[in-house]
């Protein structure tokens, strides 16, 4: 028994030791770079933009932002850019320009900015998922203008560290209008057969409040579709905002789904969707009707190769909640309840319609259909040879939502407003 | 013989080989298994397993023909010579076996774990790490195996468990991969990995009875390639073959995807522990065989003054490649064809044998 003791301390002893305990580095002479932003730079050359967490008391304490990087004094972090031909000389650079060693482990996002994206990302992937310092778990986003602009810009306001604020926001996507993208998924989009990488878009928003929707809204619904930057909006908030799916085809960036776009791949990818939306009162449509909805099941995605041309049923089943029905009409019960139903159905039927319309023009595949067809395939070997993107392109899509109102909010019947035989009161 | 090593019994027996073939998983043999067969590649351990319980009857069947072990049989069955060559190959190959592995943990320590180690110290640490082993012996070696396979296991299905949000079972289609037959004889010469469950046959008088020694390489080879399927499923579903085919190291690649929280991610820190141990033994029980078929092939009286210079000389031969992707286009190529020899060729040599002697002796 001793002997098994003995041994069983020696093993742990050197699980310790192969764990990592050696050629350890003290918190003190590290600097952990939180965000990674890179650019096209001219030459051929690329621009990294390094956001590295101050620590306290270096930083005179507090949260908020590090506008303006080196020049914030006291904020929360620290921005230094730089210009060179690959990633791996400017950690070397980074590494001149302070006492401390940049530790790259903790990076929690990459911001890649719009014209990088365009341009491909096929060299930096391999970078990013050969070395050890890098995870499949860090967060990737698509960024309008620069990478470098957006991250100096970037300043949130409930948030003392940018690494949580990336991180909590991106896991509470509920309502769909952005996704949640890391290394690992845009790496397997890249070399899997039947699915296109994809990136959550953000960008800054001017603040102007001026309203720029990116489509106009479809029949049944009261608000509009838009893309980052674009929401109308005014206020002393962080101006930085996440609406809007960047899409790529192979490694280069082709296009970008706006809002309603989005929410339909994250509908059709399962990804958690659940929110609120308004929808035009189907029988008093000057009015609309506040509606919360989840997906009720897992959408259904049926596969079939016909003379070399896919044909996919979509089968989506929403659950609804009624939140406010200001027209006052009862649609609680009976067949105003399935019109409204209908009414519901029809406006994520039209949204995920439009989606694969826009990525079918643009050959980018992000729901991952081409997944589903690979059981129709005779082997791996003649899948290999498969265009995937032409496939996709040529492919007949079935959509059919359908929705049940299983819940009323707190109200189960709705009483009809009082009536006035008179004219209306005078206002104030 | 001072070197016998004692008494051993179906928990024993059923670590020694569970310990000695799941090492594989942590390594580059899936990857290099989705070229030929493609998402389908997670059916070789399934397979060669099936080969190797169909091997075992015959293997039972030879060893009636001895009191002794299958070195006992063997020369027997096929005479002096001829035993001693078969002994000499068995020696070459857990000693080729041993320098392999040795050296791809070593390495893939550095990669994951300690960048900053020199390489001669990683071999140094896990040199004497089966040393120690060694010096202890393999029943005991067995036992501590059999202790730490319940942690092994649900430190495994825990990593498999918490990366599930991953899986896309899709990346298994088509189902068939790249053609049934295609994957069945890659399956079956797959079979070298089941090396290690031929180490009870050579220990066979360690062991209570024969039906003690079924059960033992049934069990203890069933669980780990159930491990090693299970482990291969999940990495393709994660992955997709694409991928798959291009990592070093599936199973460290598959902890680094966990991701439940901010708080409850990095945890493959905890899976190089589990890696640390399976290779460490793994190492010390091929030396062990390599030792101890030497002994038997020399009639040496002694195995322990050995374990001092066969550990220096594995530690010295795995530092020999100049870098890691050769050693594993080494350990690939010699588990796909020199393996065979010993894990599928030997085997049906002796049973053929046994056949004809019977034949013979009932003429």
């Amino acid at each position: 028994m001793i002997v098994r003791l003995l041994i069983t301390a020696l093993l742990l002893g050197v699980m310790l030791l192969c764990s990592g305990c050696y050629g350890a580095r003290e918190t003190e002479d590290i600097a952990y770079v939180l965000v990674i932003g890179i650019d096209k730079a001219a030459d051929g050359q690329q621009k990294f933009t390094y956001q590295i967490a101050r620590p306290r008391g270096a930083g005179g304490g507090g949260g908020g932002g590090g506008e303006g990087g080196e020049k914030g004094e006291g904020g929360a972090w620290v921005i230094n850019t730089f210009t060179a031909p690959t990633p791996s000389e400017t950690r070397m650079l980074l590494k001149s320009t302070m006492s401390r060693f940049p530790n790259i482990g903790h990076v929690c996002a990459f911001i890649i900015g719009e014209d990088a994206a365009r341009e491909g990302l096929g060299d930096l992937m391999s970078y990013f998922m050969r070395n050890r310092d890098f995870r499949g778990t860090m967060i990737m986003v698509v960024t309008e203008g620069t990478a470098e602009e957006y991250i100096k810009r970037n300043n949130p306001k409930l948030e003392t560290s940018v690494a949580k604020y990336y991180e909590t926001l991106l896991a509470n996507m509920e309502s769909g209008y952005y996704l949640r993208t890391d290394l690992h998924d845009f790496y397997l989009g890249l070399k899997a057969e039947g699915v296109s990488p994809y990136a959550a878009y953000s960008a800054t928003n001017p603040m102007s409040g001026a309203d720029r929707p990116a489509a106009p809204p479809a029949p049944e619904e009261a608000g509009k579709p838009y893309i980052a930057g674009d929401v109308p909006r005014t206020g002393e908030g962080d101006p930085t905002e996440f609406a809007g799916l960047a899409l790529f085809r192979g490694d280069r960036m082709v296009g970008i789904l706006d809002s309603d776009e989005t929410r339909a791949v994250s509908i059709l990818r399962s990804k958690g969707v659940r929110g609120y939306v308004g929808i035009v009162d189907p029988l008093k449509p000057e009015k609309n009707i506040n509606i919360a909805f989840r997906l009720g099941a897992k959408p259904k995605i049926k596969a079939a190769l016909y003379d070399g041309t896919p044909l996919y049923k979509v089968s989506v089943f929403i659950e609804a909640e009624i939140m406010g029905i200001p027209s006052g009409i009862n649609y609680e019960l009976g067949e105003n309840r399935v019109l409204l139903e209908n009414q519901i159905s029809q406006l994520f039927a039209g949204h995920i319609s439009r989606m694969l319309r826009h990525t079918q023009m643009l050959g980018s595949d992000p729901v991952g259909f081409g997944l589903h067809l690979r059981p129709q395939f005779p082997d791996y070997n003649a899948l290999k040879q498969a265009d995937f993107t032409a496939l996709y392109q040529a492919a007949e899509i079935q959509v059919n939502v359908t929705t049940k109102i299983r819940r009323t909010g707190l109200d189960w019947q709705t009483s009809p407003w009082q009536t006035h035989n008179a004219e209306d009161p005078p206002h104030d | 013989m001072s070197y016998q090593p004692g008494h051993m019994g179906l928990a024993e027996g059923m670590a020694l080989i569970f310990a000695a073939t799941l090492a594989p998983v942590f390594l580059t043999t899936f990857p290099f298994s989705v070229d030929t067969a493609g998402p389908l590649a997670w059916s070789a351990p399934i397979i060669s397993y099936l080969e190797f319980i169909i091997l075992l009857y015959p293997l039972l069947y030879v060893m009636r023909h001895s009191a002794q072990d299958l070195y006992g049989a063997c020369r027997e069955l096929l005479g002096e010579w001829p035993t001693r060559l078969i002994a000499f190959y068995y020696v070459t190959l857990y000693l080729l076996d041993a320098v392999l592995l040795l050296r791809q943990f070593a390495e893939n320590t550095l990669i994951t774990a300690l960048p900053a180690l020199e390489f001669e110290a990683a071999i140094i640490l896990y040199g004497i790490m089966a040393l120690i082993l060694l010096y202890i012996g393999i029943e005991s070696l067995a036992q501590t195996s059999y202790i730490l396979m319940p942690l092994l296991i649900i430190g495994l299905l825990l990593i498999l468990a918490l990366a599930s949000s991953r899986y896309n079972f899709l990346f298994l289609t088509p189902w068939n991969g790249t053609g049934l037959v295609t994957v069945g004889f890659w399956g079956v010469r797959a079979g070298g990995i089941n090396l290690g469950a031929l180490l009870p046959f050579f220990l066979a008088t360690s062991f209570q009875n024969r039906r003690t020694l079924k059960n033992a390489v049934v069990y203890g080879l069933g669980l780990s390639a159930l491990l090693r399927t299970a482990a291969f499923v999940c990495y393709t579903a994660a992955f997709g073959a694409s991928i798959s085919r291009e990592k070093l190291l599936p199973f460290y690649e598959l902890a680094r995807l966990v991701y439940l929280s901010r708080f409850v991610q990095r945890i493959e820190a905890f899976f190089i522990i589990v890696w640390s141990i399976m290779g460490m033994i793994n190492i010390a029980i091929d030396i062990f065989a390599a030792l101890y078929l030497l002994c038997r092939l020399f009639n040496l009286p002694a195995l322990r003054p050995l374990m001092l210079p066969m550990v220096m000389i594995v530690g010295e031969l795995a530092m020999l490649p100049p870098a890691v992707t050769e050693v594993v286009v080494i350990y690939i190529t010699a588990l796909f064809s020199y393996y065979n020899i010993g894990t599928l060729v030997i085997p049906l040599i002796l049973f053929c044998a046994a056949l004809l002697r019977k034949w013979r002796e009932a003429a």
